[in-house]
């Protein structure tokens, strides 16, 4: 394995919040771009299939990629441009509401692929904005079924899934002494001296209300505005005890500034390598299951260039890279097991059947987003 | 404009087709570029703000319900916040900025450019990673914290970040430049004479500031709040990155419902309510100074 794909990613490329991502996205844009001028020589437009062969590359010809930033292992993305002769185009995104809406202006866009989040994918295959895919050009071999047929894309129509990931809670054991089992106890720890003020909430709408939801046994996919106001009541009142809207916080929660916070696997991964002491729970009852997915755009300017992209880091050996990079599973069936030992922290990167079974995507209603939006900004606004 | 006069005058005679064909386009591209950049898409947000609001797009119409709803309850309160936000902002960069100005047009003689070149150095770094370094700066554990705790002024971690000291701090330093330099210009050409009048009819150099320099500054003064007071009531970055992203303002409010909520009309309405208030602000202050008139030489 590349030395460079086992290097901790400080700016991993899911996730990144807005905030984050103003920060990351010179880093991470500017990294790909290098990785991607790496080796584009070849830049005839032929593009041939392999004898025999549906899912084979495709040579020379340019890839536009839309997506989030630091998102593949730069060998992968070197090797397969030096493989193919393809120039890639990288242009990535800090959200899918800014994925979404570009997609979705007027002119159009012309890029191939496209990586939303799993509650975006019917949001933009709704508004006809991705291809229906081929399967029989699809390595599903190299895809774990328990990540297929899922509630955002029944028959994965549209979508493949890329990598995937959940959030709970990471604290500091010596500052929150009650060990927090379900979301119920992150919101009454939330008001303990020593931990009101140092508390994150995420900065996405959906999970704040979400946590409240769950904490008290509810469907965090709920249209009833009723249940979401009460949601928004709970975490309002909340909202005093917390320091800032932030998913992405590695230096506050290291440092113990913040001592509670609601993270990705990935982002706690990150903070336990810099601060062992501290601890991750998925919490009881339910929690958030979001898969990024490889998408082709409805207007792709080059279909077979997009297939032959996803079906080359499909490959279980680029998957193996792609996870060490990014620090979240890929798709790939049996990750764990294959995962080199020297990947720091591997554990951490992974997500017991036992938690998987309790974790729920989330689905947008486009009827109530406003409202959604709107109780978040009155949550954030009793914060100050 | 003048420029083209000028040419015009000098060439009158000799005047071919070509050169008039030059001076249309000069005068055009402007004009063609404000169209496009500006009046197109202001015509677009004014009719996305009355029209019918759907998930990810408009449907054209007429209706006042997005106004109705940006102006009620919480939308207004956040209205309000906002240009409490942007006129603190502005009062404070106005006081940092106001002695400092004054400091180098009338005390400084030698080094006066190099003081202009330290006050747009900050310009050549992007906003943004600015901004971040500020982040960086007043973490819990960061190098202010370190220097404060050296010099037993603080113990512990530095509680700044995430609070609204931290956003002010970023916003002072953000806008700086822009009050400083129309107030630095303003002082400078206050003739001497005037002021030295001031001081030999008896008044000290206190009054003579507040009754003479700074009233001969007005037109300074109001560009500088023009310069700060607009763009803070679109801030959004500095809030976000140094104030833990709690409370709202406007500029994030806007962003989200197009982005995150998928409601441009309630966006479109939102920000036509913000330029009609920025339109009046405008207005108060050319009323104000006489068109923005510079100091009588």
């Amino acid at each position: 394995m590349d030395p460079r794909d086992l290097e901790v990613v400080v700016t991993s490329g899911r996730r990144t919040s807005r905030r984050q991502f103003l920060g990351a996205a010179g880093a991470g844009a500017g990294a790909l771009l290098l990785a991607a001028c790496g080796s584009s020589s070849s830049s005839s437009n032929t593009t041939t299939k392999a004898a025999g062969s549906r899912t084979a590359l495709a040579k020379g010809g340019t890839l536009n990629l839309w997506t989030w930033p630091a998102y593949y292992a730069p060998s992968n993305l070197k090797a397969f441009q030096a493989r193919t002769g393809t120039h890639l185009n990288i242009a990535t995104y800090d959200s899918n509401d800014t994925a979404f809406a570009k997609l979705n202006t007027a002119g159009g866009t012309s890029f191939d692929i496209v990586v939303p989040t799993s509650d975006f994918v019917p949001v933009m295959a709704s508004h006809n904005l991705l291809a229906k895919l081929d399967h029989s050009r699809i390595p599903f071999r190299y895809i774990d079924p328990k990540l297929l047929g899922k509630v955002f894309d029944p028959h994965n129509e549209y979508s493949i899934p890329k990598d995937y990931g959940t959030i709970g809670v990471i604290y500091d054991p010596a500052v929150v002494k009650h060990p927090i089992a379900h979301w119920q106890d992150f919101l009454d720890a939330g008001y303990k001296p020593g931990i009101t003020g140092k508390v994150e909430l995420p900065d996405v709408p959906d999970e704040t209300l979400g946590i409240a939801l769950w904490a008290e046994g509810k469907d965090w996919n709920t249209d009833n505005l009723a249940e979401l106001r009460h949601a928004a009541d709970v975490m309002k009142a909340f909202a005093k005890n917390v320091k800032a809207f932030n998913e992405f916080d590695v230096s506050g929660v290291t440092s113990g500034a913040v001592v509670m916070a609601i993270v990705t696997q990935g982002t706690a991964r990150l903070m336990m390598l810099q601060k062992k002491s501290l601890k991750f729970v998925i919490p009881e009852p339910q929690s958030e299951l979001w898969v990024d997915n490889y998408c082709i755009t409805a207007n792709a300017p080059d279909v077979n260039q997009a297939y032959s992209f996803i079906y080359y880091m499909l490959q279980p050996a680029h998957q193996l890279k792609d996870c060490a990079y990014i620090g979240y599973p890929t798709a790939l069936p049996d990750l764990q097991k294959k995962l080199p030992a020297n990947v720091p922290l591997r554990s951490e990167i992974f997500i017991s059947p036992s938690d998987f079974a309790r974790l729920v995507p989330h689905v947008i209603h486009p009827a109530i987003q406003g409202e959604v939006e709107n109780l978040y900004s009155q949550i954030q606004a009793a914060a100050a | 404009m003048e420029a083209s006069t000028v040419s015009a005058g000098g060439r009158a005679r000799t005047a071919s087709a070509a050169s008039a064909f030059g001076r249309a386009v000069l005068a055009l591209s402007p004009l063609a570029w404000l169209t496009i950049l500006f009046v197109v898409p202001l015509g677009f947000t004014l009719v996305y703000a009355f029209a019918h609001a759907t998930y990810g797009g408009v449907q054209i119409g007429f209706t006042w319900t997005n106004f109705k709803q940006a102006l009620s309850g919480f939308y207004l309160s956040i209205f309000l916040r906002t240009l409490r936000f942007a006129a603190t902002g502005t009062l404070l960069c106005f006081v940092v900025a106001t002695p400092l100005a004054y400091f180098i047009a009338r005390k400084i003689k030698r080094w006066r450019g190099l003081f202009i070149v330290l006050l747009l150095i900050p310009f050549w770094t992007s906003f943004l990673i600015r901004t971040l370094a500020w982040e960086t700066l007043l973490a819990p554990n960061g190098p202010i914290r370190d220097a404060l705790n050296f010099l037993q002024l603080h113990h512990g971690l530095l509680n700044v970040l995430d609070t609204p000291t931290a956003v002010f701090i970023g916003i002072v330093y953000g806008y700086l430049p822009l009050m400083a330099l129309p107030l630095y210009v303003a002082f400078e050409r206050i003739p001497s004479e005037l002021t030295e009048a001031s001081s030999d009819l008896g008044s000290g150099r206190l009054g003579t500031f507040f009754r003479v320099t700074l009233p001969l500054a007005r037109p300074g003064i109001a560009a500088g709040w023009l310069l700060t007071f607009v763009p803070m009531t679109g801030e959004y970055v500095i809030p976000a990155l140094l104030g833990g992203d709690k409370g709202v303002l406007m500029g994030g409010l806007i962003a989200d419902q197009y982005l995150t909520a998928q409601n441009f009309a309630l966006g479109s309405a939102m920000a036509v309510l913000i330029l009609a208030v920025l339109g009046a602000f405008v207005f108060v202050l050319i009323r104000a100074t006489g068109g923005f008139k510079l100091v009588p030489q």
